[in-house]
């Protein structure tokens, strides 16, 4: 995955120190935290939304059931599971980043879900929660950004339940040709400009981009989904393959 | 699939939306808390759920948990429903197939035909009073002119059909035709036993 001996990785198309994609990807996400969400919908078209709601009709989630929302940001998959799982159940929105988790909390207490929903401000690498916690684990738009991928697959699924299962959103690789260089022209000339005008902020997206070529397409993905102990793994590709739902089980 | 999430994601809003601005769902939703209406429409092959709770409904494209009320008919069986006493007559000519507890269904149905909604009301907050009294008088106005232009208009074409184009016939006429079926129908009958007879004969 990196050269000079696992001791650099990628920060988009830069090479960096192991120890400083942590920090750097802070910066990205405390730069547009505040702008995220309209972000969000500018640049997806408010596709994004879509996506999401295919991934919690896939998510199985019941009332009085344990989901932890990994990377989950603003909060939008936890308002939905919040409402679904009830009293009974409860929801962690979990970020390694705490301005993308106090933007997500004012969020979420202006559309009054409070009571089931605990923030923790946590590293996927290393979740701090017992084995076999969740009903559910979802990670949306996150898994990308963790430094070691496999390793934060294998902590996911130490903490699901047996009978779980897991939820990967993410940007992937587009199944057409067409729609690929499309994609490319938007990503590397729209999308920065977009952000230069909106958030003030080329280089993140510019990031953003880059970083979506350098995640692992879908079969990778598929592949370090059954490394880390997952069964009957699966992805859907969405809107043509620009973004793939992944699901495992833990038995 | 992003289509019926799309479909899914627009009923959800319309419906919250709805319900917000109607002065008396919150009865109706507390009742229906925690439970899971499943409407299978004949005209779109995927299911939807509504999931009521916290005084919203959660539109969704699949759920695994318990369902009260399970429900298949037509997408027109839908808008009859509207009147509560077609009910009985949509399950008994099978347009509308129920399983589960009918008293959710009831308060399902009451929750989603009942909504009182003040449009000069909440139109006011935007516009002020006299404007909103003033538009929504107008759209009443109008709609009931478009109500009138369609009936007038049904009218027309009917009328043209039967006696311009000669395309559609008067009920005079279809009775006066159907007299001259059942008399060649007699005919071919009487026709019919000739030919067996004769053949008997041979």
């Amino acid at each position: 995955m990196s050269s000079n001996e696992n001791q650099t990785t990628h920060f988009g198309y830069e090479q960096v120190k192991l120890e400083e994609k942590a920090t750097k990807v802070a910066e990205v996400f405390h730069s547009v935290a505040a702008k995220y969400d309209i972000m969000n919908d500018l640049m997806s078209f408010g596709v994004h939304r879509l996506w999401k709601r295919f991934a919690i009709d896939c998510s199985g989630v019941r009332p009085g059931q344990k989901v932890l929302d990994l990377a989950g940001g603003t909060g939008d998959l936890t308002a939905k599971f919040s409402r679904i799982v009830g009293k009974e159940g409860q929801v962690i929105l979990a970020d390694i980043n705490d301005s993308m988790l106090k933007v997500g909390r004012d969020k979420l207490r202006d559309l009054g879900v409070v009571s089931n929903v605990q923030y923790v401000q946590a590293n996927a690498q290393a979740l701090p929660f017992p084995e076999n916690t969740f009903d559910l684990i979802t990670i949306a738009f996150g898994l990308r950004n963790v430094t070691d991928k496999d390793e934060a697959l294998r902590s996911m699924y130490r903490v699901l339940k047996p009978g779980g299962r897991l939820l990967v959103l993410e940007f992937s690789k587009p199944s057409n040709e067409m729609l690929s260089k499309a994609y490319d022209v938007y990503s590397f000339n729209l999308l920065p400009t977009m952000g230069k005008m909106i958030a003030n902020d080329s280089e993140s997206y510019k990031y953003l981009a880059e970083s979506i070529r350098m995640h692992p397409d879908q079969e990778t993905l598929k592949g370090m989904m059954d490394t880390a102990g997952f069964d009957q793994t699966q992805y859907y590709n969405l809107t043509g393959g620009i973004v793939a739902l992944h699901r495992g089980y833990k038995y | 699939m992003p289509l019926s999430s799309l479909i899914g994601g627009t009923v959800e809003t319309a419906i919250n939306k709805l319900l917000r601005l109607s002065s008396n769902s919150d009865s109706a939703l507390d009742a229906l808390a925690g439970h899971v209406v499943h409407i299978k429409l004949n005209e779109y092959k995927k299911p939807l759920f509504f999931y009521i709770n916290n005084r919203r409904v959660e539109v969704l494209g699949r759920y695994e948990g318990d369902v009260s009320v399970v429900l298949t008919l037509g997408i027109d069986t839908l808008i009859a429903l509207k009147n509560k006493h077609n009910i009985s007559e949509l399950i008994k000519s099978d347009q509308l197939i129920i399983d589960g507890d009918t008293k959710v269904l009831q308060q399902f149905a009451d929750l989603i035909t009942e909504l009182d909604i003040d449009w000069a009301q909440h139109l006011s907050s935007y516009t002020g009073d006299v404007l909103a009294h003033r538009l929504t008088t107008r759209a009443k106005n109008i709609s009931s002119v478009i109500k009138e232009q369609s009936t007038n208009s049904k009218k027309a074409l009917a009328d043209y059909l039967k006696h311009e184009a000669k395309l559609a016939i008067s009920p005079l006429e279809f009775v006066h035709f159907s007299d001259q079926i059942d008399s060649l129908s007699q005919q071919v009958e009487r026709l019919a036993q000739q030919v067996s007879q004769l053949e008997r004969s041979q």
